[in-house]
């Protein structure tokens, strides 16, 4: 059977194209790598999570990091430090595990360029696209996936087009009226963050009860706005859409009209298996969307597929940043209060977003979370000591039963740059024989200084809040579940590797709808303008199919 | 000091035979009984916390150390390290309670091999005291309600995610 459209990955880039495309009676394939998980299957496990049972073994399947060490780049497997760049390979992807802050772009995110001009060193450049062109996405995306809170007028805030969101705010923690009221003692805006998590049911979609265990858990009502449950699981009711779980993709075959023809996947158990559709949406997550282009060479792409240009892999994204920490105790407040479990910070500092000379970000307040093995097992080191018995006891006790920790994520612009990208490597292969992706994660200084400017922000407002024991780890490492770049787009068929329909430019057939895309990220998680985007491209898809497939 | 020996042995062979017959074909009874003292040192019953035993923190090594998931660098820092400890102080098992916490003590952070053994020991243990009771420790939720801890909901009906 040929498909009309196979997609390649279920996640935030993938569900707004298999919603939209199989509503619109076209036949789609999904090619999901990991199992696919039901809600019952998800629980509140974390030695299940501490286990990495939703991401291969690093043994079996890795990634290469490669880093500036002295004087000279060197690749290091995955398997060997721990860094784990996989996110979630089970249908719907890491989108089921995300904390769902869902923060637009704004306005001057989508020409970074033309407002602050080129950064030493830097591959900035404005997007082919403005911010009206997307607002509507977002908002369709508040609407379906569903988004909670209350909009809050602050001097970066971007325009709407809905004046409130279509779900009221969740619940409170207690502590942010410590936040408010030291917020407005430094002259800081109170920005509450919008969450991909809904307060009222919708459909088969249950409110959230406040579980105490939501961001790196699979959601057990519903109401975290994954792929799987907003739009994966409403798409099924078409009969439309055949999802092949445990499908690998490793090679996209082209004919020489240069189309793709079709994707080979490997089966769980190493079988080798191939989808032939009239249209292909990739949307593996950016690491894994490059390795597979750039693994799929043959003689009309001797380079990887949509890569006669050389820009695969190039100007991948993370964020830089590094994070905050304060710790608060009955002094702080009343020790009930502060030991609420579940209830939302959500509270942000977005006063520095923009700044008169550069690009500044933002600071997410958060508590950490819940975790009780991870938490405890930070707590046996004594600076390099190892506690034991007693003072091993006493520690964990005196911490986890009377204090909380308060952390302050930051989130600073990932400054694209010529070291930054995703390559292969025929030295480094997987359990299947094929090249793993390696990441280079060059970073500009710049990206260091601009964390330190709000990192000190973020000091003063906890040292305002009266936190103990406050703790600076600023860093230019990037997040490794923060990934865009890699094939992004623009008007230039030189310079970019998508069109502004996200369509590649040497592909007629080839969409690509993860945060690839993106040339610059901005200061927020990328998930909900991924998911903006995808709705956006199925549009586009929707309304041009035709000509797509017969061009 | 046989029969001192011989006592735990016996004891945590009915534990042993009862959780995990493959288990049994990887480990002495002589490591168990040593890293059940051990543990004992390393958690020791507090007004506030519970002591390795009744969290359960052999039972919960017995029950998952040879899952699949288990790290294998773990697994064998976990054993190789009790067989090298058992080697280096063989008297350890007759000694007192207080000798053992000060040899304990003594050698945690005096060099990288015995920090490591340690430290992967204590993880374990941290797993058993604040896991889910479904692995085989933190015995009637002891662990979590010493801690005054607020559990999430649902709690795991099968182990390491497995579907329903």
């Amino acid at each position: 059977m040929t498909y009309d459209v196979c997609v390649i990955g279920s996640g935030a880039g993938a569900g707004p194209i298999i919603y939209e495309l199989s509503k619109k009676g076209l036949k789609v394939c999904v090619l999901e790598k990991g199992e696919a998980f039901k809600r019952d299957d998800f629980s509140k496990d974390e030695i299940a999570l501490r286990r990495d049972i939703y991401t291969p073994s690093l043994k079996d399947e890795y990634h290469t990091i490669e880093e500036f060490m002295d004087n000279k780049w060197e690749k290091f497997p995955t398997y060997e430090t721990g860094w784990n760049f996989w996110n979630g390979s089970l249908l719907g992807g890491s989108s089921n595990f995300m904390s769902g802050f869902f923060y637009r772009l704004k306005p001057k995110d989508f020409k970074l360029y033309s407002t602050y001009g080129k950064i030493k060193g830097s591959n900035i450049v404005d997007w082919p696209i403005s911010y009206e062109d997307m607002e509507k996405y977002y908002d369709k995306t508040e609407k379906i996936v569903g988004v909670s809170g209350e909009i809050i007028q602050y001097k970066h805030a971007e325009p709407r087009s809905s004046k409130n969101f279509p779900f009221k705010a969740l619940d409170e923690h207690p502590i942010t009226k410590l936040i408010d009221k030291s917020s407005k003692e430094l002259g800081f805006s109170i920005v509450k963050t919008p969450r991909a998590i809904i307060s009222n049911s919708l459909k088969h979609r249950s409110a959230c009860y406040y579980s105490n265990y939501c961001g790196s858990y699979g959601c057990s009502s519903g109401a975290k706005g994954s792929s799987r449950e907003a739009l994966i699981i409403p798409a099924l009711e078409t009969s439309n859409v055949t999802i092949v779980p445990k499908a690998f993709v490793i090679k996209l075959n082209t004919s020489k009209d240069k189309k793709i023809k079709s994707a080979v996947y490997l089966t769980k158990e190493g079988t080798k298996k191939k989808i032939e559709a009239k249209l292909f949406v990739l949307a593996a997550q950016a690491v894994e969307t490059s390795r597979l282009l750039l693994n799929s060479k043959d003689e009309n792409f001797p380079n990887g597929v949509a890569n006669n240009s050389g820009n695969v892999g190039k100007n991948f994204l993370s964020s830089s940043g590094g994070i905050l920490s304060g710790k608060f105790d009955e002094k702080s407040m009343d020790l009930k209060e502060l030991l609420t479990p579940g209830l939302f910070v959500n509270r942000a500092v977005k006063d520095f977003y923009f700044t008169k000379d550069f690009k500044g970000g933002m600071l997410e307040m958060v508590f950490e979370h819940a975790n009780a093995i991870r938490r405890s097992n930070m707590l046996k080191w004594e600076g390099s000591n190892l506690l034991i018995g007693k003072a091993l006891q006493d520690k964990l006790h005196n911490t986890l039963a009377k204090t909380k920790t308060l952390n302050l994520e930051i989130f600073a612009d990932w400054t694209p740059n010529d070291n930054s990208f995703i390559s292969v490597d025929e030295k480094y292969k997987d359990k299947y024989g094929i090249p793993v992706a390696n990441i280079r994660i060059g970073t500009l200084k710049h990206d260091l200084e601009v964390s330190n400017f709000l990192a000190k922000k973020g000091v003063k407002l906890l040292e305002q809040m009266g936190a103990k024991d406050i703790h600076n780890d600023v860093s230019a490492l990037p997040s490794q579940n923060l990934q865009a770049g890699g094939c992004r787009f623009g008007n230039d068929s030189k310079t970019s590797v998508l069109n502004k329909y996200c369509q590649a430019h040497e592909v007629s057939n080839l969409f690509v709808t993860d945060g690839s895309f993106m040339p610059t990220g901005g200061s927020v998680p990328y998930t909900f303008t991924i998911y903006a985007n995808s709705f956006r491209v199925a549009d586009f898809i929707k309304e041009n199919y035709k000509s797509i497939i017969s061009s | 000091m046989k029969r001192r020996n011989f006592i735990k042995f016996a004891s945590i062979s009915v534990l042993l035979f009862s959780t995990n017959s493959t288990f049994a074909k990887n480990i002495s009874a002589n490591t168990l009984a040593i890293l059940d003292e051990v543990y004992g040192v390393l958690f020791p019953k507090t007004s506030t916390m519970p002591s390795a035993k009744q969290f359960g923190a052999v039972k919960f090594l017995v029950q998952n150390i040879n899952h699949k998931t288990f790290d294998d660098e773990d697994k064998t820092l976990v054993l190789d390290g009790t067989k090298d400890f058992s080697n280096s102080f063989p008297e350890f098992l007759s000694l007192s309670k207080r000798k053992k916490q000060e040899l304990l003590n003594d050698i945690v952070n005096s060099n990288d091999y015995a920090q490591s053994w340690i430290s992967r020991l204590i993880y374990y243990g941290i797993e058993a005291m604040l896991g889910d009771p479904i692995y085989g420790g933190n015995t009637n939720q002891i662990g979590w309600n010493s801690i005054n801890h607020k559990i999430g909901y649902p709690r795991p009906k099968l182990t390491y995610g497995q579907k329903v």
